[in-house]
């Protein structure tokens, strides 16, 4: 029987002729199509030029367009438009108002996502030679920039500018970008590290809200009687303190033993790492978890998933001013207390102790605008700028006029009571400390999964040989 | 061979039939167990992105179960004046198709070459070309960086699309070479006899017999291209050039990593074009990995 043909409209109409068909129509050198020359560039030829077109015309179209007058003045940071709309309008704002203000000037802002990619986008940019007139510098990772040259010694500038009063700033955070006399950033806002409770669980459990001055075995002891587990359960449901395995938090427990992380010039960790207070107050931290059980180890927090001190399963956490935005967000009630001292009669005040987190801006080395640079510093650290910054309660202001039109509500007050306490980190000051606070975070691990099995004397003593090891490298 | 044969036979054949039912039940299950582990993150993601805005992460718990189902997380994504994530995807695309022409016309050239072109010390080049997928790219980023700088492309699509190929074409090389080999060069040769240069071959014989491989090298560029986050976070500084895996990430930072549903939101709408992307070219990945013995 012969095969019916097919309409010309169905799918499986005889697929090679159509291809032919189609092909012959469109591409004047396939094979089946008899012309007299070769066309074997024309093909390939048609791809590249649509490439260096592609090119050409992405490269172009790009470019800036400004008037030929025009002066860039680029700023980099880490932060990108904030989610209050607020917020965006006053970046926006400031921007306006300081191109306003300086004619002829275009502020462009470069924003480095991704955590942890902006030390090293900004260092690469600086060995290429592209590096922005102003960067937003971190005190955790300051050392990297200030030791290496990358930043320009603001003295010159502030000597020689008469309406400049470096007095107006907190000390304790001018102090982050200070190598002897030279200074490499001004302060644009600031944290201390403090103890966050949650008043409605002390509320609950009958317990005394903290004060100042309170003591490690305070703390141990409304730990204690906050952390909720019902009889029979594997773990308990609500947890006296929230812990992280952050250094940059659990460090400041060593602090408040009057122990510390490295040796006062930053080149050694033996001898004070693994010194008898820093044992102590690892040995601390670890039996909350180990032995009281009155905080989540890190297998509890992994089967959490979430933030136990938001969503009200932890009494106690330990945090910056930032945490406040997410806590009014959540309808949280919190109080804010320094962290609990050691407690040894002669010594209490030393011990206390907390460290600053900031961020200030500075001018780079390569800037060939640093006058232009320098305007734009004083103007966003300036009281009028900042006072309005501030506002969304996001950090503390590092001018010290602006910062205190927030005083008089508790929790800022507590906040400034605490600044003359504040240390920079040592990220500050020791360009590897980033990598030694990795090493401590191994170590926090390492103890925790080992349960006891481990002596918090000799994880130490194994760390610091590798701390050293990395200090020592040139 | 034979002398297996009567043990088997001795079976009977519905206690046999149990058997393969139950082999075929129990490799289904493994097989269901995986799939569902795989899709569980795929799943969380979708399922979080439809949470109210301000919820907090949600446990296995509430995860199905929210306070309402929130679509307009989209739209707020979409909307979010200060993230033009329509331009974002515009950049993607662009970048996207640039670096896989870009790949496709190199690495076939290139492996047409090492296949098929007699010269002294080809197979010793092809090793060495080969080495450089040792290299990792972090070793390359500081120079290639300084050399875009260098050419002024840094934050234009030139800048965005050239360094890729320089990145990987040796694998998209070793994949094209190792199926070009595998034509017959009867083929060749009488293209050659009909009068045929090695261009017009690789043109008219090699290329239309490889297309499966091509399509292959181009879903992997695709794939690698779209998702990369590094180079263009390197390669870009202005908002208008983020490519959507960048823009994400400034949509977190933007958020302080906190508002969950929204980031979630923000990247189910980047990741779905590369899932489409992958259903519909599955085939084209598992002929890849089979080709280079290579997973992508």
């Amino acid at each position: 029987m012969p095969k019916p043909k097919a309409p010309a409209c169905c799918y499986r109409w005889d697929r090679r002729a159509r291809d032919t068909a189609w092909r012959r129509s469109v591409w004047p050198c396939h094979p089946t199509r008899s012309v007299g020359f070769p066309c074997r560039w024309s093909c390939l030829a048609a791809i590249w030029a649509a490439t260096v077109v592609l090119f050409a015309a992405a490269a172009g179209g790009c470019a800036r367009e400004d008037e030929p007058s025009t002066t860039v003045l680029r700023v980099a940071n880490w932060t990108g438009p904030d989610v209050e709309p607020g917020l965006v309008r006053l970046e926006r704002q400031f921007r306006q108002e300081f191109e306003a203000a300086h004619p002829g000037v275009r502020l462009q802002m470069e924003q480095i996502p991704g955590y942890g990619q902006y030390t090293p986008k900004l260092l690469m940019m600086h060995v290429a030679g592209c590096m922005p007139d102003v960067i937003h510098l971190d005190a955790s990772a300051a050392a990297v920039f200030i030791d290496n040259g990358v930043l320009r010694d603001l003295t010159p500038l502030i000597e020689s500018d008469p309406q400049f009063d470096l007095t107006q700033y907190f000390e304790p955070v001018v102090e982050v970008a200070r190598r002897g006399s030279s200074l490499y950033a001004i302060p644009l806002d600031f944290t201390p590290m403090m103890m966050f409770y949650n008043k409605r669980l002390f509320d609950e459990a009958h317990v005394a809200y903290p004060q100042a001055g309170w003591t490690w075995d305070e703390f141990l002891q409304k730990a204690k009687a906050l952390t909720v587990r019902p009889a029979g359960a594997a773990r308990p449901t609500q947890y006296g303190f929230y812990f992280e395995n952050w250094m940059p938090l659990w460090v400041l427990w060593l602090w408040t033993n009057g122990a510390d992380v490295l040796d006062p010039d930053g080149r050694r960790a033996s001898g004070y790492f693994d010194g008898p207070q820093s044992v102590e107050a690892v040995e601390f931290i670890v039996e909350l978890m180990t032995k009281h059980r009155v905080a989540p180890d890190l297998r509890d927090s992994a089967i959490a998933g979430t933030d136990l001190f938001r969503s009200g399963r932890a009494a106690m956490d330990l945090k910056g001013h930032w945490m406040l935005l997410d806590y009014r967000a959540d309808g949280l009630d919190v109080g804010v207390v320094p962290l609990p001292v050691r407690g040894r009669e002669e010594a209490a005040e030393r011990e206390r102790a907390t460290v600053v987190y900031a961020a200030g801006l500075a001018v780079t080395a390569a800037s060939r605008q640093s006058q232009l640079a320098w305007e734009y510093v004083k103007f966003m650290t300036s009281r009028d700028v900042q006072v309005r910054r501030v506002a969304s309660g996001l950090a503390i202001s590092g001018n010290k006029l602006a910062a205190a039109q927030f005083a008089g509500t508790p929790i800022e007050d507590a906040f400034l009571a605490e600044v003359a306490y504040a240390r920079p980190p040592w990220g500050a000051r020791v360009e590897r400390y980033p990598f030694l606070e990795e090493l401590g975070r191994e170590m926090m691990e390492d103890l925790l999964h080992a349960r006891g099995t481990l002596s918090v004397a000799e994880a130490l003593r194994r760390t610091v040989r590798l701390m050293d090891a990395a200090l020592a490298e040139p | 061979m034979t002398g297996n044969m009567p043990t088997r036979a001795r079976a009977s054949p519905a206690a046999s039939r149990v058997l393969r039912a139950l082999r075929t039940v129990v490799v289904y299950a493994l097989l269901l167990l995986i799939a569902l582990s795989t899709a569980l993150p795929l799943v969380w993601m979708v399922c979080t992105s439809l949470h109210p805005p301000h919820a907090q992460l949600p446990t296995m718990r509430t995860l199905f179960a929210p306070d309402g189902w929130h679509w307009d997380n989209y739209s707020y994504v979409f909307t979010f004046a200060e993230l033009p994530i329509w331009r974002f995807a515009v950049n993607s695309v662009l970048v996207t198709a640039g670096v896989v022409l870009l790949q496709l016309t190199l690495c076939s050239l290139a492996a047409y070459g090492f296949a098929r072109l007699q010269f002294r010390g080809r197979d010793a080049l092809f090793v060495v070309f080969l080495l450089t997928m040792m290299v990792p790219a972090q070793v390359l980023i500081v120079p290639l960086f300084a050399l875009v700088r260098h050419l002024g492309w840094l934050d234009t699509y030139g800048g965005l699309i050239v360094p890729y190929p320089y990145l990987s074409t040796a694998f998209g090389t070793f994949l094209l070479r190792q199926f070009f080999v595998g034509i017959p060069t009867s083929l060749d040769d009488a293209a050659r006899l009909d009068g045929c240069s090695d261009l017009r071959i690789f043109w008219h014989v090699i290329l239309p017999a490889a297309k499966p491989a091509l399509a292959t090298l181009a879903a992997f560029a695709f794939i690698w291209t779209w998702t990369d986050f590094y180079w263009p976070m390197l390669a870009t500084s202005s908002t208008t050039m983020r490519t959507l895996e960048v823009g994400l990430s400034v949509f977190k930072d933007a958020y302080h990593g906190t508002r969950w549903p929204l980031q979630m939101a923000a990247a189910v709408i980047v990741l779905a074009p590369v899932l489409l992307f992958f259903l519909v070219m599955q085939r084209f990945f598992v002929k890849g990995v089979v080709l280079s013995g290579l997973k992508g």
